[in-house]
């Protein structure tokens, strides 16, 4: 069964380990139940979803915060965005995370990372 | 976040306003967003409830110079204003005394949230958070004597120490969080003498907020870069064979005693990791 392809943590991303139960479908990364946006009917990642959410001019900007998983991810999405370099101490890097500069991959040896993707970001994050 | 109904363990918080202990993060959050709850419909409760209280006292008012023309009805309905005046009033100092501090949900709670993302699940958190307001009387440190200062003949500043928010928590990069927020407030009570000889009383608060974080890193993981703080933060290190601690405090004032932005929380936190990268060792 193919691993989760979503990324967990705030300061630090790492990699989920989970099972992946279905494919996320914005980005098409496989995705475990925890990293599924129950609000998307599990169609959509955690991340995609926040993505979408910030982009919602509708969203009532005064309505009360449940401060769940589903807002961490959004404001995560936002901190990033923002400038946060997030390290990565994972072993499988996926070029969702390239936007975000993130830090690991700028200075480990390319050749020591199984990233599974030709586009992991080492020249260009 | 609708306010629900609070269970026996969440009201005994409120009651003895301190939540302290270890808890799973997902059982941390889910008391901290039925207290956070409980207090937005508090506070919005007493708004209402205060609102309507001095509208009453105004329609007493005006009932007693309707008396004049209109007599007894107009004292009746007086006497009904002044009633409700008085159980508006009462309900409003029953919510005030079951007041908790902002800081819970509007910095603890987002801090947590974000915090419970660093951690592996079922991770446990350890946490001490004073619900109590900053100007409760229990964190009275001194009351100055009077002076004057300006037009204002009498002067009584107030302090308080409010340390109000501290915890750790392992997280599951193997680091150790450490986290402590102290409010240092003073009140200003100033007071003079009006055109109409009437005293006249203006409150003031100053907000001192110190964040201290520390995270301390396994060295197998992460290299750690000493480099320079920002401005606003002071930074020291510590290392032994196992761990590199990144020590970070930042001070903030502020002219009102609205909660910190969580962000400063969030981002004292980053500062440590932005210093950090994998340890050589570390990459597979």
């Amino acid at each position: 069964m193919m691993p989760c392809e979503c990324k967990s943590g705030f300061f630090a991303l790492r990699d989920c380990g989970e099972p992946a139960l279905g494919q996320c479908s914005v980005c098409s990364r496989t995705m475990c139940r925890e990293h599924a946006a129950i609000e998307s009917q599990l169609s959509q990642c955690r991340d995609c979803w926040a993505r979408q959410a910030q982009a919602d001019t509708t969203r009532d900007p005064n309505r009360r915060e449940v401060y769940d998983d589903d807002w961490a991810y959004s404001y995560r999405h936002r901190y990033y965005a923002a400038g946060y370099a997030p390290v990565y101490t994972g072993h499988h890097y996926h070029h969702y995370y390239d936007d975000y500069d993130t830090r690991s991959f700028a200075q480990a040896d390319a050749s020591e990372i199984d990233d599974g993707d030709i586009r992991a970001g080492f020249g260009d994050s | 976040m609708q306010g629900p109904a609070l269970a026996p363990a969440q009201r005994a918080v409120v009651a003895r306003r301190r939540l302290a202990g270890e808890f799973t993060a997902e059982a941390l959050l889910e008391q901290l967003r039925a207290i956070a709850g409980f207090d937005a419909d508090n506070d919005a409760r007493r708004q209402r409830y205060g609102g309507f209280a001095i509208a009453a006292f105004v329609a007493v008012v005006i009932c007693l110079f309707l008396a004049i023309p209109f007599g007894r009805a107009a004292l009746v309905v007086a006497l009904a204003a002044f009633v409700a005046a008085i159980v508006l009033g009462v309900l409003w100092k029953r919510l005030a005394a079951a007041d908790i501090s902002d800081n819970v949900r509007d910095v603890a709670l987002p801090f947590l949230a974000i915090v419970k993302q660093d951690l592996a699940p079922g991770a446990m958190v350890s946490v001490d958070l004073d619900l109590a307001p900053a100007t409760d009387a229990a964190k009275r440190t001194g009351v100055s004597p009077p002076y004057a200062r300006g037009s204002y003949t009498k002067v009584v500043d107030t302090s308080y120490r409010d340390a109000w928010f501290s915890g750790s928590a392992r997280l599951a990069d193997a680091s150790v969080l450490r986290w402590h927020v102290v409010d240092e407030v003073i009140e200003s009570k100033r007071s003079k003498r009006s055109r109409s000889n009437k005293w006249k009383t203006k409150t003031h608060e100053v907000k001192r907020s110190a964040i201290a974080v520390s995270v301390a890193l396994p060295t197998k993981t992460y290299a750690v870069a000493a480099g320079a703080a920002k401005p606003n933060l002071k930074l020291a290190l510590a290392a032994d064979d196992k761990r590199t601690t990144v020590k970070l405090v930042r001070k903030i004032k502020a002219k009102d005693l609205d909660p910190i932005d969580p962000r400063a929380l969030i981002d004292t936190v980053a500062e440590a990791y932005r210093r950090v990268t994998p340890a050589r060792s570390a990459t597979p």
